[in-house]
């Protein structure tokens, strides 16, 4: 059963976070070119897929906890880099796309803030190193490191 | 966001529905190991959507967290479209 779950999480984390990940990165050049339809469509990939990404840490929780490493430090940085990249994408991100998508419909323009390149950036960087650290495991015996 | 928020609810109840009916019968670890991880993502789907949704009232924010059904709760407290 913990294939399945571990099946699930690495699924999730590919076709729902990676989407995620890509939208919101293009998200701002569109913007400042204007491109209704693109940035529409940039800021419901966005969301949606953010909605269905909340399967990857859940199913992951899962997967720690039958494998019995919930203690694990490199599980638990994972986690808080998992939450620090959820609270950037629904506190953040999202409401910055939401406003410049208003600002579009309603004015025909809308000025991008330039701190949103570089959230998504970090956005992106946060995942990086999660899965590096899903990889390498520090301090686990059951990692491809060490 | 609507129609997801529909099938989130939806899931939200029988996943929970199906752990409760595997807890006091069979216990069977399939049900529990996968029910379990599957109701959390519709537990915390049901919260997002609302919390997306351009103008939710306030009380469909706060019913959205009751555990089981949230979701239809939440459903019932939007304005309809």
């Amino acid at each position: 059963m913990t294939a399945v779950l571990l099946a699930v999480h690495v699924l999730g984390g590919i076709v729902f976070v990676g989407p995620v990940t890509v939208a919101a990165s293009l998200f701002p050049r569109y913007a400042r070119e204007g491109s209704v339809g693109v940035v529409d469509a940039l800021h419901r990939i966005s969301r949606v897929y953010a909605v269905l990404g909340l399967a990857v840490p859940v199913f992951g929780i899962a997967t720690g906890a039958q494998l019995g490493v919930l203690g694990d430090a490199w599980l638990i940085v994972s986690m808080a880099l998992t939450l620090v990249a959820a609270l950037l994408l629904g506190l953040v991100i999202l409401p910055a796309q939401a406003r410049v998508v208003t600002g579009l419909h309603e004015r025909g323009a809308a000025s991008v803030p330039p701190s949103l390149g570089m959230t998504t950036g970090v956005f992106a960087l946060i995942w990086a190193v999660v899965v590096v650290l899903m990889i390498v495991r520090p301090g686990s015996t059951t990692g491809v490191g060490a | 966001m609507i129609v997801g928020l529909r099938v989130a609810a939806l899931v939200e109840a029988l996943t929970l529905i199906a752990l409760l009916v595997n807890l006091v019968t069979v216990h069977w670890r399939p049900v529990t190991a996968l029910g379990g991880p599957l109701h959390g993502t519709a537990y915390l789907a049901v919260i997002a959507v609302v919390l997306l949704l351009p103008g939710a009232p306030r009380a469909a924010k706060l019913l959205a967290l009751v555990p089981g059904i949230g979701g239809w709760l939440a459903l019932r407290a939007l304005p309809s479209p």
